[in-house]
């Protein structure tokens, strides 16, 4: 199988969790995804200099971008 | 893996995950009657109905304290409230705390205290009933009980438009 | 002497900023807040065993980060970002062969001194159901200077429930090495990063959200390490990482469980996982501790030799430790108190990094780095 392929099927695995598991949840309902420790990135700055470090100290690159989440307000 | 087969896999990865877009079902409307509310207060015993008020315009305004826009409308709510009221407009706020533990919405309002009646609503009864699906969203109900706005979001420049229609609202009223 | 190690501690092409994060996804920042931070980054010193020549002594750096976010009308958020970082000491020159097996470092001469400064502009506007940002950035030291910009959006779907971002950055680095004649360094180069991303994220129930990305980071130009003896390298190189986020919050303790997962690949020839597993525990309303456990490993680059190559029959080599074939795991705690409208945090990471913590094989290093990280912050909303 090539590289690709797998990357698709490791990439289908949690869309299809996300199926499978996704309840409605009402716009009330988001407290709790709304607490700052529930954010993706749940602290900026620590993140940034984390990144700085592991970025100059190991090979790999690229990450989160940090949206998504949060309290669904408008 | 070949480099130039990446931008086939980043259209997919969207399409894939679209599969799970559903549309809420359809709102709470304007000209639609304002369904039912009938709840404990939040810092005080007792319960309300949204009824009790009929005869007067209502702004009725589903808030969490987790959700920044809504705080930001309580104190700006609360000062036209009071104004309006100064000046005879026949004109009620009516808020609607949805937070699931009601303490975080009392813990708000101890910071920063409205004249106007606040509900408990953790079960999400109401808001469910209103098709709200999205913090904050508030309704204008004319003194007959029917929607007369419907708003969702809240900003500082809001407020001159909801004032216009509380305005055109009392304008009409006998 | 000054040494590449040393720069490569900088944001300069890190800093793509498009994939800087925005505070909140959907809505405006309501209050200003201000933050401060300073951090000590403190390498070992390189075990004598494999210490030939020159200073033992590896980096210390002491780093200032300022954020401000703020509100501009009633749908931009403004985020102002800067840091300033102080470093001394040496870093690995080249790798020469030892006795069997065994190699030896040969480290930069004396403890050099170097500041570096960067700043982040990002201005980001909230929709209904969406926000977009573009931002520009410029990193500045003696001898390298980066200019970076970039645009994202991100737009909710499905009732907020499903968001779909992406974003690309570009930037532009221009090297200017130190005693250019002295070493027969190269006098003046420059490479070019461009960086896409595009993810997305599901709430999941009420208690728990996933976010999967897909970045792709192409460099060209001047890739190699000027302050490496014998570093040559391909004059491009194309990243491609694939982040995924699960955060669940769990009633019970009142706490929150963060796994993140990352596989890369790259056309160097080399792969690597990295997951990162922390727990926010809530105490009481104004206490978090976080505990944190990271775990990397990369396999090395098709062109790393442990030692340096001087026979010059290889189009391109390189003994530089990063891109050796190696494991790391490094463990820290955060723990963060807020009273009124001031939050105070404090760091502590320990990292360490081994062949015997590889997942790969392949050739490895004697110069790999453990350090010990703290930071102290405050913030202040207003």
């Amino acid at each position: 199988m090539s590289g690709s392929r797998k990357l698709l099927l490791v990439l289908l695995l949690p869309c299809s969790v996300m199926l499978s598991g996704c309840q409605p949840v009402q716009a009330w309902e988001r407290g709790v995804l709304a607490k700052p420790e529930m954010a993706i990135d749940a602290n900026p700055l620590e993140t940034q200099l984390n990144n700085h470090i592991y970025f100059s100290k190991e090979a790999s690159n690229g990450g989160h971008s940090a949206t998504g989440g949060g309290c669904g307000c408008n | 893996m070949k480099i130039n087969q990446i931008p086939s896999i980043l259209a997919f990865l969207p399409v894939l995950c679209l599969v799970l877009i559903v549309q809420g079902a359809s709102a709470a409307e304007t000209g639609d009657t304002a369904p039912a509310v009938q709840l404990p207060q939040l810092q005080v015993d007792g319960s309300m109905a949204l009824a009790d008020f009929r005869g007067r315009i209502v702004y009725l305004d589903f808030w969490a304290s987790w959700c920044p826009p809504c705080l930001v409308s309580m104190p700006i709510m609360n000062e036209m409230r009071n104004r309006l009221q100064a000046q005879g407009v026949p004109f009620e706020v009516v808020a609607v705390n949805v937070d699931s533990d009601p303490e975080d919405g009392i813990d708000f309002l101890l910071d920063k205290p409205v004249d106007f009646i606040v509900l408990s609503d953790p079960e999400g009864r109401s808001p469910a009933d209103y098709k709200v699906v999205g913090m904050p969203t508030s309704f204008l109900v004319g003194a007959d009980g029917v929607i007369a706005m419907r708003h969702q979001g809240f900003r500082r420049s809001d407020a001159q438009t909801i004032e216009n229609e509380i305005m055109k609202l009392a304008g009409g009223m006998p | 002497m000054k040494s590449r190690q040393l720069l490569a501690l900088t944001a300069s092409a890190l800093a793509l900023p498009g994939i800087a994060p925005a505070a909140r996804a959907d809505t405006p920042p309501t209050e200003n807040t201000l933050s401060y931070r300073i951090s000590r980054y403190a390498e070992d010193d390189l075990p004598g065993q494999y210490l030939v020549a020159g200073s033992a002594e590896r980096y210390d750096i002491n780093i200032h980060q300022f954020q401000l976010v703020t509100p501009v009308g009633e749908e931009y958020g403004l985020t102002l970002t800067s840091s300033y970082e102080s470093m001394s000491g040496a870093s690995p020159w080249f790798t020469v062969p030892a006795f069997g097996d065994e190699k030896t470092v040969v480290m930069s001469g004396a403890t050099i001194h170097e500041q570096r400064r960067d700043f982040n502009v990002a201005l980001r506007r909230y929709l209904d159901n969406g926000n977009y940002a573009f931002n520009i950035g410029a990193s500045d030291e003696n001898d390298y200077e980066a200019w970076s910009g970039g645009f994202d959006m991100a737009r909710n779907f499905n009732n907020d429930l499903t968001t779909i971002a992406g974003g690309v950055s570009f930037s532009s680095d221009d090297l200017s090495p130190t005693d250019a004649s002295l070493f027969n360094r190269v006098t003046d180069e420059s490479k070019r990063t461009s960086s896409a991303f595009m993810s997305v994220s599901q709430v999941i129930d009420r208690n728990s959200l996933f976010q999967s990305s897909l970045n792709v980071t192409y460099h060209s130009g001047f890739l190699t390490d000027p302050y490496k003896l014998g570093d040559s390298r391909p004059g491009s190189r194309t990243q491609i990482a694939w982040s995924n986020a699960y955060r669940r919050y769990l009633a019970g303790p009142d706490a929150a469980l963060h796994v993140d997962l990352r596989l890369y690949d790259d056309d160097f020839g080399i792969n690597s996982v990295t997951l990162d597993l922390s727990w926010y525990q809530n105490l009481g309303d104004n206490w978090q501790v976080a505990p944190r456990l990271r775990y990397y490993s990369q396999s090395a680059a098709d062109f790393f030799t442990p030692v340096n190559d001087v026979s010059g029959l290889l189009a391109f080599n390189s003994s530089d430790y990063r891109l050796a074939a190696y494991g790391a795991i490094s463990g820290g705690i955060q723990v963060q108190t807020t009273i009124d409208d001031v939050t105070l945090s404090f760091v502590a990471e320990r990292y360490l990094s081994d062949k015997g913590y590889s997942l790969y094989d392949g050739d490895t290093s004697p110069a790999l780095v453990d350090f010990t990280r703290l930071s102290l912050g405050i913030g202040y909303r207003f």
